[in-house]
């Protein structure tokens, strides 16, 4: 078994790039996807290799190649839509949710939608309020959506090879901070199950629920919270729909504490959702109430200060943790 | 001006209280000396008498809760229109902290330190140092978005900081007997067969937790084992059970408790958990304390009863009006005791040993609620007639609840007489921080050995319990020696 080291971003392209080679009626479609090699270059080389039909430079009209795709998939090829950034989606919200999301239940189940709408979301640098909308409950929202959210690029890799091969329209949200993480990954094919969870590190005093970003940011504290005494376990579900809630439930048998960590807000915010569903489940084993870690409510600022105080920080989670702990 | 009246400590032992009932109600002007509130202590319940006049605006805790001292009850206001909105911000705010206010005599760095804000998990990371210098833009920007959408966007509110450790009132904000644990600290009591009832939280507002549940387990402090833990298809709470007075008021007899639900369950006990009143917790801290802390030891002695039985029936036939009863002529012999050996008249004070010249007698009544101790005053000056009066009142006063704190308080000696029900001799735990309590068992017929004879006589065990701190073994023999001298020899109470 060979390893490579690649980029979060290249792992993406390859995930692309062997599904489009394994199956013919898979293309790309976005603004600047082609040409360009991507805005983010998620799609280097891509075109070069597939060609101006597999791989299409669509004009700024998301609404429109949202549609396209939609009716595409409906025809039975298995369209990628790539936002060049998930903020411009809400253009095409009423495809996304209308369309996308309804057509295999409204058509009695003779038209599935096989598509993947990805592109990076989330706060990114200082992009300010508009280009900084987390909307991952959104879509998590509206049956008929998966949505998944990978935190490493072993992860986006397995992940979005899942999403291309599902029948469903798949929400694929990459975090755009997280496009330069490098990561040692198997040379050969390999895909991850959406809806699957993964137990990133072993703990018993607490549980921090966390996905895309957040995992990343809490991986990066191991070490703080060992100087603390405090043994984490974190749990990232990787697919916020399904979700794994039985991985969850699991490790909140094992240590009654539980913090959640969301860049979205906290009011109906995903965190909102996976915290009913614990308690659903684990009222008993809970020692202390839940523990969210949110953006605030506020639109993003653009200034750096305040842009920070506004998102989930390591020292916000280690105070939630401290509180699920009594040790405040 | 308005004021806030707060929970007054009306024992020097009271830690917490009950309001049983409002005399006033809301509106209603109170004067100097009125009765504002039935209030029940460790003790007793009593009147509440306020200092201050004024209109009752508003109570802010409701009957039936236990409340600590100190935390605010009732705003007063000098005019009936007079604004009170600060002082229901004071009290909101003072409420948050009672615990930690009424805590333990002995003050403790922890809760002479000023209250801070209350250190809550404030899940925004607003509150960073970060934010400090850029509050302004982001209050604004919030504000900005708090205008469109309003109540539910609000960060949930801080929870009460958990109450100073050691600190003895539990904080019950959400009314009567309500104990506020976590699902998995019962859950993992539930399993141990604890009663969590009894635990004493260390989470926000006084929350059981996980920790609680196994510190007591592992320390065995103020464990109770409920027999096997039931099986979860029926596991009878004190909440699931109907009929169960909150602990306000006295916990019915168990076999007319309402309904009583049975777990049935393979091969477990049913059970059934009462609320505890406050007389009944005062009882389990005295009692534990005292056999924990004290090292007893007990010195027995038979005594003839026929002459003072004798006595007995003639003070009846000379003077039938006075009705002087047994445990009378035995507060009094014991008071002529006690005055010659003041060793046993005593307290054990940690760096010294108080005895004291006058005989104040304690004796043990027994009530629906359980034992109290009120205290006869100065027995050694006083004659039969006027101890059985006084000791008959406060019986009666006990059997009531209506005993003041005077009634009960201090004591310098402890008689508890068992011999009413048949006991032929028992041991007594000691009424601290007294040295002594004399445990009285019942008058019997036995057979005696007379000189050469055996002949059928009426005897009576006696049994001193004494604090080996303070009082030997002699002077415990002494003193029964001496008592049993005067009980065999009633004239000499004469002397």
């Amino acid at each position: 078994m060979g390893t490579q080291t690649v980029f979060f971003r290249e792992a993406l392209n390859q995930a692309m790039v062997e599904e489009m080679e394994r199956d013919p009626n898979v293309f790309l479609i976005g603004e600047e996807v082609g040409r360009y090699n991507g805005a983010y270059k998620v799609s280097l080389g891509m075109l070069d290799r597939f060609g101006p039909k597999r791989v299409v430079d669509s004009p700024i009209s998301e609404n429109g190649f949202t549609g396209l795709a939609v009716g595409a998939a409906m025809t039975g090829l298995r369209p990628i839509v790539e936002y060049m950034s998930f903020n411009f989606s809400l253009v095409a919200i009423d495809q996304i949710v209308s369309n996308a999301a309804k057509t295999l239940y409204m058509s009695g189940g003779q038209f599935s939608i096989p598509m993947v709408m990805r592109g990076p979301g989330g706060p990114a640098a200082q992009v300010a309020a508009q280009h900084s909308n987390v909307m991952d409950s959104i879509f998590a929202y509206f049956p008929g959506l998966k949505v998944v959210l990978p935190s490493t690029a072993y992860d986006a890799k397995g992940l979005l090879k899942s999403a291309i091969r599902d029948n469903n329209p798949v929400v694929f949200i990459e975090n755009e901070m997280l496009y330069g993480l490098k990561q040692e990954i198997p040379e050969e094919e390999y895909t991850l199950p959406l809806g699957v969870g993964e137990v990133q590190v072993t703990g018993r005093d607490v549980t921090i629920v966390a996905y895309s970003r957040m995992a990343h940011m809490v991986r990066q504290m191991v070490p703080e919270f060992e100087k603390e005494g405090i043994s984490m376990e974190l749990v990232d579900p990787r697919t916020i729909k399904p979700l794994d809630i039985e991985l969850i439930a699991r490790s909140v048998a094992k240590t009654h504490r539980v913090v959640i960590v969301e860049e979205g807000h906290r009011f109906c915010g995903v965190g909102a959702g996976i915290a009913d569903e614990i308690y659903a489940r684990c009222f008993d084993d809970l020692d202390a109430p839940i523990a969210r870690v949110t953006h605030t409510e506020n639109p993003l600022p653009y200034a750096k200060g305040i842009e920070a105080a506004s998102l989930p920080s390591p020292a916000a989670v280690m105070r939630a943790a401290k509180a699920a702990l009594y040790r405040l | 001006m308005a004021l806030l009246l707060t929970m007054p400590s009306l024992s020097p032992t009271m830690e917490t209280g009950v309001i049983t009932a409002w005399r006033k109600q809301v509106g209603d002007r109170i004067e100097v000396g009125e009765v504002l509130a039935e209030i029940e202590t460790d003790k007793a319940v009593m009147d509440y008498e306020v200092v201050d006049e004024g209109y009752v605006r508003e109570f802010l805790v409701e009957t039936g809760q236990e409340i600590a001292v100190g935390t605010p009850i009732c705003i007063l206001s000098a005019t009936a229109e007079e604004d009170i909105a600060a002082l229901r911000a004071q009290a909101r705010s003072a409420a948050v902290r009672p615990a930690a206010t009424a805590a333990a005599p002995a003050p403790q760095p922890q809760a002479a330190a000023p209250a801070p804000q209350p250190a809550a998990p404030d899940p925004r990371p607003a509150a960073s140092p970060a934010l400090q210098p850029v509050a302004t833009p982001l209050a604004a920007a919030q504000a900005v978005a708090a205008q469109a959408v309003a109540a539910p966007m609000q960060a949930p509110p801080p929870l009460a900081p958990p109450p100073a450790p050691g600190s003895a009132g539990r904080p019950s904000g959400n009314g009567a007997g309500r104990v506020r644990i976590s699902p998995f600290a019962r859950k993992l009591a539930e399993q141990q067969g604890l009663d969590w009832q009894a635990l004493q939280g260390t989470g926000p507002a006084g929350r059981i937790v996980a920790r609680d549940v196994e510190a007591a387990i592992t320390g065995g402090a103020a464990m109770t084992l409920t027999g096997p833990p039931p099986a979860p298809a029926a596991r009878p709470t004190a909440q699931a059970l109907p009929g169960f007075a909150p602990a306000a008021q006295p916990a019915a007899p168990a076999q007319s408790a309402a309904p009583a639900r049975p777990a049935p369950t393979a091969g477990g006990a049913g059970y059934e958990d009462l609320p505890l009143s406050m007389m009944r917790k005062a009882i389990a801290r005295k009692m534990a304390e005292s056999k924990q802390t004290v090292p007893h030891f007990q010195t027995t002695r038979k005594v003839r009863m026929e002459k003072l039985l004798e006595l007995r029936a003639s003070l009846k036939a000379q003077f039938p009006d006075v009705r002087i009863s047994l445990n009378d002529l035995l507060v009094k012999a014991c008071a002529v005791a006690l005055r010659r050996h003041p060793v046993i008249n005593s307290q054990f004070l940690g760096d010294r040993i108080r005895r004291f010249a006058g005989a104040d007698i304690a004796v043990a009544v027994n009530t629906d609620d359980g034992l109290i101790t009120p205290v006869l005053r100065n027995v050694e000056a006083k004659g039969l007639q006027q101890i059985a009066a006084e000791s008959r009142a406060l019986a009666d006063k006990a059997r009531e609840r209506k005993l003041v704190p005077e009634d009960y308080q201090g004591g310098t000696f402890t008689i508890s007489n068992m011999g009413m029900f048949g006991i032929y001799e028992f041991n007594a735990i000691i009424n601290t921080p007294q040295a002594c309590i004399l445990a009285v068992a019942g008058v019997v017929r036995e057979p005696v050995v007379e000189g050469e004879r055996i002949v059928i006589g009426q005897t009576m065990h006696l049994t001193l319990s004494s604090d080996h701190r303070a009082v030997d073994g002699v002077a415990a023999a002494e003193f029964l020696a001496t008592l049993c001298g005067i009980i065999e020899n009633p004239l000499s109470l004469l002397l």
